[in-house]
């Protein structure tokens, strides 16, 4: 699935065919036995016409099945051509909440004072918002990292995850607090001394320590409560 | 639907602080899988109800003691079913019983074990602390996956409150053929047709004759069984396989279960022989239990479980690095051994 912003950049860099005026595009494709096919794609049209699709469009020929990806394929590329920098983000919510999210996500993008491109895996609720900066503005970077770790703890808070699949190493390692708690986090530093006793594969990477959750959250109050109330702060 | 979450939790922190084993308990029906263990009942089955089932996210989450059975029915009203296909001992089996005993059914080698459909689990650990792990979305990959490691550990790293599962649509159509060949001839040819986009779900070998299942859209599985040939046969002979009540499981005081790769040599101890999952699992019926049947299956990189007969061991010796390892990963989450001690292999 592709928002506006994104199938715009796409349509003007690869020439796919998308309608430019649609506030989204959905890319849905079938396979198996030719009969069976046929009786699949009757059923998803009228899915999505009835769930309000302002057209649904059939690729004719295997031609036309590889340039209605090809604007998918080349969404990122599209979207480095209309902004400076991105910054894309990798977060996984079950997709009843994705209406609600995709909102939220332009109402956070407003207050960050940054434009989002949303191009994803729609069948498996992974986005990939793709936030437009320009890193030669001072403070740009900084924004834009703030706003990708609200939309994962966006994720988060509707039952979703920081990562769907490009993981946790460095990068993205704050927000792993706010997925798991500290038993969580103690119970994975445990399973990974079971394999590595000396704490000598990648130290600091993947599992947060606790001193860092609490630096990571010590701006943030959530329902008047503070996070790790029982450290000691000075 | 009862949260005993609180009740299992102080009964937890009072056997890890006493040192007392507890023997996880849901209904009972798969205990005779694995080592008996000497302990305090811990009882789950109470602990019940499905906690979310949203057909259109294809996820299904419900506390530990939640029947099996009542989980599936609730699934076919939606059209939609367990993939792994898990086998039922019995009317009382819970969704916790299935998930730490990790058995998954003929669908197996065709869409995955039960253990790819675990998504996320809600744990206590030996302190008696709740712990999340996974979640409820297909893809995730924060964190280890520890929710992995519950599936198939018997209850010897936690207590499991609550699991998520991937589910999946049922297929529209399903037909069931049989073929009369030898059990190396049946082998190869099914494993030629699985290097193929054909609908299949099913090769069991009953030591006489190939029975394949078939499952997917209507033209597909018709194209499959045109080609195929086979002789048409009832659809009721793969919850046999499953809950192995099939004659060939049958009728032996030993039953062998033997994983092993698909290209394998078949095992030639005595007994009767069958072989499920496209011939990635043999089942051997014998009357003694002989221990040749662990070396063997080590030498073919398999491993070898008695499903019936047991005296002591249950599961494929493990190498001494491997159990030392095993050994030190249960420390991590059961550090006082609580939770079902020896129920796996002595000294864990």
């Amino acid at each position: 699935m592709m928002d506006g912003p994104a199938l715009r950049a796409a349509e003007d860099f690869a020439h796919a065919g998308y309608p430019k005026s649609a506030a989204a595009i959905l890319l849905c494709e079938l396979d198996g036995a030719a009969h069976d096919v046929e009786e699949e794609i009757a059923r998803v049209t009228a899915l999505l016409t009835t769930s309000g699709a302002s057209e649904v469009r059939l690729a004719r020929d295997e031609d036309e099945r590889k340039r209605f990806w090809a604007g998918r394929k080349g969404a990122f590329p599209a979207v480095g051509r209309i902004a400076p920098d991105y910054y894309c983000i990798d977060g996984t919510i079950p997709r009843r909440s994705l209406p609600k999210v995709l909102t939220e996500i332009g109402r956070l993008a407003e207050s960050h004072g940054l434009g989002v491109a949303n191009v994803f895996h729609a069948g498996d609720g992974n986005l990939h918002p793709l936030i437009l900066y320009d890193a030669g503005k001072p403070g740009d970077m900084e924004a834009a990292e703030a706003l990708g770790g609200a939309i994962l703890e966006l994720c988060v808070e509707v039952g979703g995850a920081i990562t769907g699949e490009h993981g946790v190493g460095r990068e993205k390692i704050n927000q792993m607090c706010s997925q798991f708690s500290d038993a969580e986090r103690e119970a994975f530093f445990a399973l990974k001394r079971a394999f590595d006793p000396k704490g000598l594969l990648n130290p600091g990477k993947t599992i947060p320590t606790l001193a860092r959750c609490a630096e990571y959250g010590h701006m943030h109050v959530h329902a008047g409560q503070v996070s790790h109330p029982h450290l000691e702060r000075f | 639907m009862t949260d005993l979450t609180a009740q299992l939790a102080d009964q937890v922190r009072a056997a890890t602080a006493a040192a007392t084993p507890l023997r996880i308990e849901g209904g009972g029906t798969r205990a005779w899988y694995g080592r008996p263990v000497d302990g305090q009942p811990l009882k789950l089955a109470d602990h019940k109800g499905v906690i979310d089932y949203d057909p259109s996210e294809l996820v299904i989450t419900a506390r530990a003691g939640t029947p099996m059975a009542e989980i599936e029915t609730l699934l076919a009203e939606h059209h939609q079913m367990l993939c792994f296909e898990p086998p039922s001992f019995g009317a009382a089996g819970t969704l916790g019983g299935a998930v730490a005993t990790g058995l998954s059914g003929p669908r197996r080698p065709f869409t995955g074990a039960l253990r790819d459909y675990v998504l996320g689990v809600r744990v206590l650990d030996g302190q008696g602390e709740a712990l999340r792990f996974g979640g409820t979305v297909f893809k995730n990959v924060a964190g280890f996956d520890a929710f992995r490691l519950m599936a198939g550990a018997q209850g010897s790293l936690g207590v499991l409150l609550d699991v998520s599962l991937r589910v999946f649509p049922r297929p529209r159509v399903e037909r069931s053929l049989a073929f009369d060949l030898s059990r190396d001839a049946g082998r190869d040819w099914i494993i030629e047709q699985m290097r193929r986009p054909l609908p299949l779900s099913g090769a069991f070998h009953d030591g006489h004759r190939l029975h394949v299942r078939l499952s997917g859209g209507e033209a597909a599985v018709a194209s499959a069984a045109a080609e195929f040939g086979g002789e048409d046969e009832a659809l009721d002979l793969w919850p046999q396989v499953r809950d192995l009540t099939h004659p060939a499981f049958q009728g032996s005081p030993v039953l062998w279960r033997i994983a092993l790769p698909q290209t394998a040599p078949l095992p030639e101890f005595d007994g009767r022989l069958a072989w499920d999952w496209a011939g990635g699992v043999a089942w051997l019926a014998a009357d003694e239990i002989d221990p040749q049947v662990w070396t063997w299956a080590a030498r073919m990189d398999g491993h070898a479980t008695l499903f019936r007969g047991a005296k002591g061991q249950v599961f494929q010796p493990l190498a001494s690095p491997i159990l030392k390892l095993h050994q030190r990963i249960k420390a991590a989450l059961d550090p006082a051994s609580v939770f079902n001690p020896g129920r796996m292999y002595e000294g864990l």
